[in-house]
């Protein structure tokens, strides 16, 4: 092949490939073709011949050769003319030797080209070899495709016996002449390589697969790349075909199960809801727990972005800021996990770092791919598959407990908002006549339409990559949908030789209608807005939906008490309530990347990009669920945040064995946000804020602002290809911390030690080895922006309009950066041919001077229920396995099955907290979480059931021994048993520090399928160690409380007659006469907990789950049948989600997460009350590559 | 390798000359400092008193503090549950005077929200006593600096007062129990560690900001000088004299009692009396107010949509709820008037139907009511939920205005004030100086003058007082500041010495686990 020819080629291709070629050629050098030997062509050293001469011609002694021989001469007979007599005996001797005998003597020279050798007469130079041989082998040609069967360039083809090869051409061509009866080897970075016998074929085509190992595939490691092999960070890499099994609402989601150490858990299943990612368990226990997000070089903001953009009241659920971003567009995700990875992002690498890289240009063919996914949802595990009792149920069992004690009958009318609505009557015999499912009335069966288009293109200088998707979800819960259209435009163009500019805009629209989920009226909007909650909790079987008696004046039935907050089909009706959240939102930037042309091996790259996100939410309520006038909250919110860096890389090869590689550069991130807030009254029709009507209170304002800057380096470098060496550095500096404090350094060193490739090394079955470990500090600065200030908000009106100020927050000037030190060590490998890799590692993380809003007195006088202080309150240690294995389990014909496992292990642990180390934080007030010094974060402390009273019928807990506590501290048994009242629960709580709310192992196992055009996935996702505390099964089985209740009760209380029962004797007021040890009866004594986490542990539950994530089948068209319709790829799909579960907890749904402010989320894990449900989804598709 | 230094060197070097750095950092909208003028400073006293009705809901100190001062004494009784009335458990320990116990439905109406408002009046306190009383003082606006100092003064006093008579024993008593915050805490040092205070301590600090409030306030609004909201719920001289009297003769010390008495009944220069009907002081809303009522609590909201801080709670011890004028719309309620009450006051008899008196006195007609049992076919308890087996008398103080939960509520009332003095007087041997202020407040209820003398005047003032502050959260302190017993009322348990253990509660454990004052104080 014409070399040049090739490298224009090559040159043309985009810029990974490139990167892949030319790794090629560091590995494989023999590219070009070099003689061999044929089979049935002999070689003459290998042929013998007995032969006696004298005085004999030259050409006499060729003509002996021929006859004994298949080889005959060709020459110039004036080369002959020197009159030389041969004068020799050979016996046995090769040709060549005989050949070369007569060289020496005649001054001839031999080239055997297969059965011929030419004769021809030296000429003087020195260095002229006397024989020279050629075996001219026959041609082998054929195409190398990919496995959606296009061409594939730079594959390397070799002969195995001789290293004889080529490489495949841009269509992916390659022709080589080869021997009879060899072995081909094809060959490229990213995938598997594939041995095959030639056979008598002339013709072999050959279909790659993608190589799941890959270990020469480039990382991408925060400002620049790597590749996977020399890495020595810990680094997880989810590639776009891992995240395409089915189309998910946001590309957190898919993340789900698919890399180690990641742990993705769904808020639930609203199109748009947040999804809880956390890397290697909690590195803080305040706010900032999530990782840092990088979308194309623009660093996401944390503290805005993930925090969401929107007045969540009503119980609206918070928008997921990822979901802005359609999945369908990612190239890659690289996570990155230990410091040695992330402490270039210094003081926002604490928690980890994902890096998203979206999709460019790289086909020179040009691609049109549309895709299209429909699917339905369904709950996976809501209040219908719990049980819950009907209407006159419910009422025989408030009877009951009202009963015994002592009170009436039931009384419907307690329950009624008479004062607002007088119409709410309901006689007992109309309330026995009614049975509701309310659960009915919210919940239904989802939908959704997903449609993706995507063009991209490429040539020498200009590539690009452009979508447009449409995504709509009907969500499960009634009047709720999600909405979104977004459009990509990446572009790299190359003006100039050694120049390379890009964009990458995102812009998307998104709308999400959401349903309310709040209670009765009340707080600013005064609005009822029940919805999902209410509908678990008291929106009772017996209370009708529309009044059973009373008519409007059109004789149609009027809803019943809907501003009772109940009738949550009053507020689930966009007739009477909206509340809308638009979003419009632009991510993109601008890069340039500049070769130095005269100073090799340095490159400058400059990256400005921005994330601007306007959204506004609109609340609004009719009449029907509110009091008085109808009413209308306008929240707009602008949000700016410019990241600006620049930075030069350097590579240089000292020698052949030292490798190195320097960056450096700085960062400059600024941040913004303009807030309106726009409130009416009188609102007619529904978003005319700012109409006709008078608003009634306008807020807006400037805040949110950060301005972030940061100086980074990073030194690898590499000897004899298997020493790395790993180095780096960040300087930040934060306007979130006092100017003493503001900068600090952080650092990071790490090695890898590749031993494969080694000398020594020699165990055939392992083909790579590498053991890796690494120390670095990381931060987290991500705290309320005014933690340093002294605050007053201005708002609190008394009398007339004027507005008071309420202290907000007492200043802590010296709070600073959370700082973690993190400790990795790690081992990568490969066996049989890189059918089996596996990667495995331990984890150490020391988190100092952790970040909390610390609660502080409430004589404080901080306007709050809960007032806090930021502070730097304690140190952390956070440890734990990390476990990968790939296998290529079956691989035979067209039947491939691999697999992948991943298993990350977590445990933590409290050094210190502020003051001495018998502190703890724990507000009985919230939850019965504790974090305490030498213990996990978050252990439950709780009374201790110790079943039911057999005669008393009343619950009872396990005693505390108080005088020992009361001189040690310790929390032991003494053995007896008491009855669970209101005072035992205040005292006899036992800790139990291994039961924490925050799982201890986590994971996902993949398994694919393919034969032919088929292939099937099954990804199963797992969680486990951690507690749950159901708090909705401690409200909804014991009667008086006012809430649904459990169809596990019925016939399941105690009673005379039934003192084995699972639960208490019914009790409406919650007291019960105690039988004292000494028979003596203590009458109406309190049963009901002081305060929240004064509670036993009967509904403490085991967390662990095993979910089936993904089903999903898919059918490639046989390439014959796609290419006589003119098109690439047609791939036709039907998938499911959330199949399976396998769980022992019993409450709603294992799968939880504590949303709200980042310190709940860790130190209120596992408390749980009513959860909006997951969903399974059923879908169908299919994607059309032209 | 010299390339790579001086590559590295040419990098760093545009990267640190990219900024001038602490100038980057400086915000656009930073955080200013509350209060730049005399007008921003206007906004810390309105704080304060909003700090009062707590953070959400209907947590006012008002709601809760007088259910709790109720429930303690002799005026109430639970209507029972058996009857299908109501019932909160905290508030059946209350009225059992369990002690040792600490009521958990106070945590947000009295502690919190006077910690709040205590909160709020410290700082800007601290404020105006670092700038030596004139922050501003080319403003020359004195009168109002003053005033707002006065007025933050006469709301931490007031929130004290509360604090003290709910969680500490009755005065004297020095054991040191409750937070002492006197100044805004900076840091968080300051935050988590307080000073902890007797009822020894605590009340002559009360006192001394009364005192001091009542130097710095006007007696009245004065629209030339002060801030239009001023005139809408503030307090004023009088209320600062008035509070001041009430706490004095609460701790006993009744000459510097009567001395303020003295001032705010004979100075007020007509600007309060009792020319008015009992209703009229609690009928109103917006900026109106009863004639004989020195400070009110304004709860009408300015700006139409701060609806959420309308106490709630006296509906459990009102007849009607807060959004509806009906009692049979009131499915709370369940604190009734004592029979012995009712006894007391003449207004029922011994087989529980109801007397002339009882319909002569204009407080009862027009401040309580009275239902039948529920089968009674005239005035039958209206509320279908409630089998009453009998009649039931129930208080009417609460959301009598047109606006119904927009009612202000009074807090010092005139009234109050000649009881108050009519008694110290009675006391002091002034009978006829008694005579006559216990008959201006019989006067005005429409009854007769009251004629006798020594004992039989004494108990006629002690009943008037009942009479006319019934639910009004009053009769505990007024027995307490005469170191009375507090009677059984209806209960069976018999009466209590006036410094009982059950009449208060305990601190809420989550101020003791966090408040490191308490560890230094027991040493742990």
């Amino acid at each position: 092949m014409d070399l040049r020819k090739l490298l224009k080629k090559i040159i043309s291709m985009s810029k990974l490939t490139m990167y892949a070629i030319v790794i090629n050629c560091l590995f494989f050098s023999n590219l070009l073709a070099t003689g061999s030997n044929a089979q049935k062509v002999q070689s003459v050293k290998d042929v013998r011949v007995s032969l006696q001469f004298k005085g004999a011609e030259v050409k006499d002694v060729f003509r002996a050769i021929e006859r004994q021989t298949a080889f005959s001469f060709s020459y110039k007979e004036e080369d002959l003319k020197n009159n030389l007599k041969v004068n020799a005996r050979y016996r046995r001797s090769s040709v060549a030797d005989i050949l070369m005998d007569l060289s020496k003597k005649s001054g001839l020279k031999f080239k055997q080209i297969n059965e011929y050798i030419h004769v021809v007469r030296m000429t003087q130079q020195r260095t002229e070899e006397r024989l020279e041989i050629v075996i001219q082998t026959r041609n082998v040609s054929g195409k190398v495709t990919d496995e959606e069967g296009e061409g594939l360039p730079g594959v390397n083809v070799i002969e195995k016996a001789s290293g004889n090869g080529t490489v495949t051409d841009i269509d992916g061509e390659f022709s080589l002449n080869v021997n009879e009866g060899v072995i081909l080897v094809f060959s490229s970075v990213g995938y598997q390589s594939q041995e095959i016998e030639i056979d008598n074929r002339s013709v072999i085509d050959v279909k790659m697969t993608e190589d799941i190992t890959q270990l020469q595939e480039l990382v991408v490691t925060g400002y620049g790349s790597q590749v996977k092999r020399d890495v020595t960070g810990a680094i997880s890499s989810v590639k776009a075909k891992d995240l395409q099994e089915f189309p998910s609402p946001s590309l957190d989601q898919q993340l789900q199960g698919k890399a180690t150490g990641v742990q993705v858990t769904a808020t639930n299943g609203l199109p748009g809801a947040p999804v809880r990612v956390m890397i290697r368990g909690t590195n803080s226990i305040s706010s900032g727990t999530e990782p840092l997000w990088i979308i194309d070089g623009m660093i996401l903001s944390q503290a805005g972005e993930l925090g969401g953009f929107s007045r969540n009241g009503s119980g609206a659920i918070g928008q997921n800021p990822l979901a802005s971003i359609n999945p369908n567009d990612i190239e890659s995700i690289e996570i990155l996990k230990d410091a040695a990875a992330t402490a270039i992002y210094g003081s926002r690498g604490s928690n980890g770092v994902i890096i998203v890289t979206t999709k460019s240009g790289k086909n020179s063919n040009g691609k049109l791919s549309l895709d299209i996914t429909q699917g339905i949802t369904n709950v996976v595990r809501g209040p219908n598959e719990i049980g819950f009792v009907d209407g006159p149920t419910w009422i025989g069992i408030a009877d009951e407990a009202r009963a015994n004690a002592d009170l009436l009958p039931f009384e419907p009318n307690e329950f009624f908002n008479q004062g607002r609505d007088e119409s709410a009557e309901l006689t007992r015999e109309e309330a026995l006549g009614i049975n509701t499912n309310y659960f009915d009335e919210v919940l239904r069966q989802g939908s959704f339409t997903d449609l993706n288009l995507s063009t991209s293109n490429g040539s020498d200088v200009a590539n690009y990559f452009i979508s447009a998707q449409y995504r709509k979800d009907n969500s499960i819960i009634r009047n709720s949908q999600f909405e979104r259209i977004g459009a990509r435009i990446n572009l790299d163009l190359k003006p100039v030789e050694h120049l390379t500019i890009g964009t990458r805009a995102n812009f998307s629209y998104t709308l999400n209608e959401r349903a309310p989920n709040g209670g009765a009226p009340g707080g600013n909007t005064n609005m009822a807005t029940g919805g999902y909650n209410m509908a678990n909790g008291s929106a009772l079987p017996w209370i009708p939906i529309y009044h059973p008696t009373e008519t409007d004046l059109n004789g149609d039935p009027i809803l019943f008490d809907p501003l009772s907050g109940r009738n949550v089909v009053a507020s689930m009706n966009r007739d009477n309530y909206i509340n809308d959240k638009t979003t419009y939102r632009g991510i993109g930037g601008l890069f340039l990347d500049y070769q130095l042309p005269f100073l090799k091996g340095l490159s400058l790259r400059s990256e400005f990009s921005f994330d601007i996100f306007q959204a506004s939410n609109i609340e609004w309520g009719n009449t029907v669920i509110r009091e008085d006038l109808d009413y209308a909250f306008d929240n707009s919110v602008t949000f700016q945040r410019l990241n600006y860096n620049f930075y030069g890389t350097y590579n240089a090869t000292i020698s052949q064995d030292h490798l190195l590689t320097i960056t450096a550069g700085f960062e400059n991130t600024t941040q913004q946000q303009r807030t309106r807030n726009l409130e009416v009254e009188g609102v007619l029709p529904a978003k005319e804020v700012g109409g006709s009507a008078e608003p009634t209170r306008i807020v807006a304002g400037l805040g949110n602002e950060i301005y972030f800057r940061g100086y980074f380096g990073r030194l690898n470098y590499k000897v004899k290809d298997r020493y790395l060496f790993n180095a780096s550095f960040r300087y930040d500096g934060s306007s979130v911390f006092n100017e003493s404090v503001r900068w600090n350094l952080f650092t990071a060193l790490s090695a890898g030690w590749i031993v494969s490739e080694e000398e020594f090394f020699n165990f055939g079955a392992v083909d790579f080895l590498k053991i890796r470990a690494s120390w670095g500090q990381t931060g987290n600065a991500n705290i309320d922006l005014n933690a340093k200030e002294l605050v007053y908000q201005t708002w609190g009106s008394y009398g007339d309009v004027q507005a008071g100020d309420l202290l907000d927050n007492i200043p802590n000037e010296t709070v600073t950066w959370e700082t973690t030190d993190a400790f990795d060590v790690g081992i990568d490998a490969e066996f049989l041919n890189n059918r089996i890799s596996f990667s495995a590692g331990y984890y150490m993380q020391d988190v100092s001077d952790m970040l909390l809003r610390q609660p502080i007195p409430q004589s404080s006088g901080i306007f709050s229920g809960g007032p806090t202080i930021w502070n730097n309150i304690g140190d952390m240690t956070n440890s734990g396995f990390e476990f990968t294995l790939n296998t290529i389990n079956i691989d035979k014909g067209d039947f491939r099955w691999s697999s992948n496992l991943n298993i990350t292990t977590n445990q933590n642990e409290v050094n210190r907290l502020v003051g001495d180390d018998t502190d703890e934080l724990y507000d009985v007030r919230s939850n019965p979480l504790v974090t305490r010094v030498g213990d996990r974060v978050g252990y439950f402390r709780l009374a201790e059931y110790a079943g039911i009273h057999p005669q008393g019928g009343y619950e009872m807990i396990y005693e505390m021994d108080l005088e020992r506590f009361e001189e040690t501290g310790e929390r032991v048994r003494t053995g007896n048993t008491i009855p669970a009242t209101r005072s035992n629960l205040q005292e006899h709580l036992f800790d139990f520090t291994e039961k924490s709310g925050l799982p201890t192992f986590f994971g996902g196992f993949t398994n694919n399928f393919s034969y032919k055009g088929l292939e099937l996935i099954a990804t199963f996702t797992f969680q486990g160690g951690n507690y749950i505390y159901d708090r909705s099964a401690a409200s909804t089985t014991s009667a008086g409380g006012g809430n649904i209740l459990r169809s596990e009760i019925v016939n399941n209380t105690w009673s005379p007659d039934n003192p084995n029962a699972e639960f208490p004797q019914l009790m409406w007021n919650n007291r019960y006469d105690v039988i004292n040890e000494d028979g003596t009866i203590s009458e109406n004594v309190r049963f009901d907990n002081r305060r929240r986490g004064q509670v036993h542990d009967r509904f403490l539950q085991k967390g662990d789950f095993i979910r089936l994530r993904t089903l999903s089948l898919a059918y490639n068209l046989p390439n014959e049948l796609t290419s006589r319709l003119k098109m690439q790829n047609i791939r036709l799909f039907v998938s499911a989600n959330n199949l399976l579960t396998i769980t022992g907890y019993e409450g709603y749904d294992p799968e939880v997460v504590n949303l709200g402010e980042a310190q709940s989320r860790n130190l209120g894990q596992g408390w749980v009350g009513v959860q909006l449900p997951q969903v399974r989804s059923f879908n169908v598709g299919g994607s059309f590559t032209f | 390798m010299k390339t790579i230094y001086k590559i590295l060197s040419v990098i760093l070097l545009i990267s640190f000359s990219a900024c001038n750095n602490e100038e980057y950092f400086e915000l656009k909208n930073p955080v200013l400092d509350p209060w730049l003028n005399v007008t921003d400073m206007d906004q810390a006293p309105i704080g304060a008193y909003y700090a009062l009705s707590g953070n959400g809901g209907s947590r006012t100190i008002f709601g809760g503090g007088r259910l709790g001062a109720e429930l303690y004494a002799d005026g109430v009784a639970l209507a029972p549950e058996g009857e299908g009335y109501g019932v909160n458990a905290d508030a059946e320990d209350v009225y059992k005077r369990t002690p040792d116990f600490e009521v958990a439905l106070y945590d947000n109406h009295i502690f919190n929200s006077a910690y709040f408002a205590i909160g709020n009046a410290n700082g800007p306190l601290d404020f105006i006593e670092e700038n030596n009383g004139n922050p501003f003082p080319l403003e020359d606006d004195q009168e109002n600096v003053d005033r707002i100092r006065g007025e933050l003064l006469f709301v931490r006093a007031y929130a004290y007062y509360w604090l003290a008579r709910m969680y500490l024993p009755a005065f004297p008593d020095d054991e040191k129990r409750l937070p002492l915050r006197l100044d805004q805490a900076n840091s968080y040092e300051e935050a988590i560690v307080s000073d902890l205070a007797s009822a020894n301590d605590l009340y002559p600090i009360i006192i001394q900001d009364l005192k001091d409030a009542k130097d710095f306030l006007p007696e009245t609004f004065n629209q030339e000088i002060h801030p239009s909201a001023y005139a809408d719920g503030r307090a004023t001289k009088f209320a600062a004299a008035a509070l001041l009297a009430k706490v004095l003769f609460h701790t006993g010390d009744y000459d510097g009692a009567l001395a303020e008495l003295n001032y705010v009944i004979d100075e007020n220069d007509g600007k309060f009396d009792l020319s008015e009907d009992p209703i009229e002081a609690f009928n109103k809303t917006g900026i109106d107010r009863g004639k004989e009522v020195i400070w009110y609590y304004a709860l009408w909201a300015g700006d139409g949509l701060t609806t959420w801080k309308h106490p709630g709670r006296p509906s459990w011890y009102n007849a009607t709820k807060r959004n509806s004028f009906d009692p049979a719309d009131n499915g709370d309620r369940f604190v009734r008037a004592s029979d012995s009450f009712l006894e007391a006051a003449g207004w029922i008899n011994p087989d529980l139907s109801e007397t002339t008196e009882a319909l002569q006195d204009k407080r009862y007609t027009q401040l309580f009511i009275r239902f039948e049992d529920f089968e009674d076919e005239i005035n039958p308890e209206p509320r279908g939920a409630y089998e009453a087996t009998r009649p039931y008398v129930w208080g009417w103080k609460y959301y009598r205005s047109d606006a119904d939960r927009s009612t202000n509520i009074p807090i010092l009332r005139l009234a109050d004030m000649y009881l108050l003095r009519a008694i110290i007087r009675a006391n002091n041997g002034d009978e006829v100086g008694s005579l006559s202020d216990l008959n201006t407040v019989r006067n005005r209820a429409g009854l007769m003058d009251f004629t006798g003398s020594g004992d039989d005047l004494k108990e006629a003032i002690h009943l008037e007082r009942w009479k006319e502050m019934a639910f009004e959260g009053d009769r505990l302190y007024y027995l307490q500041g005469l170191e009375m017993d507090i009677p059984e009322g209806d209960r069976t348990s018999g009466a209590v010495p006036f410094n009982s253990a059950g009449l208060y509660s305990e601190i809420p454990d989550y101020e003791i686990d966090l408040n490191q004052g308490y560890s230094v104080a027991t040493g742990n």
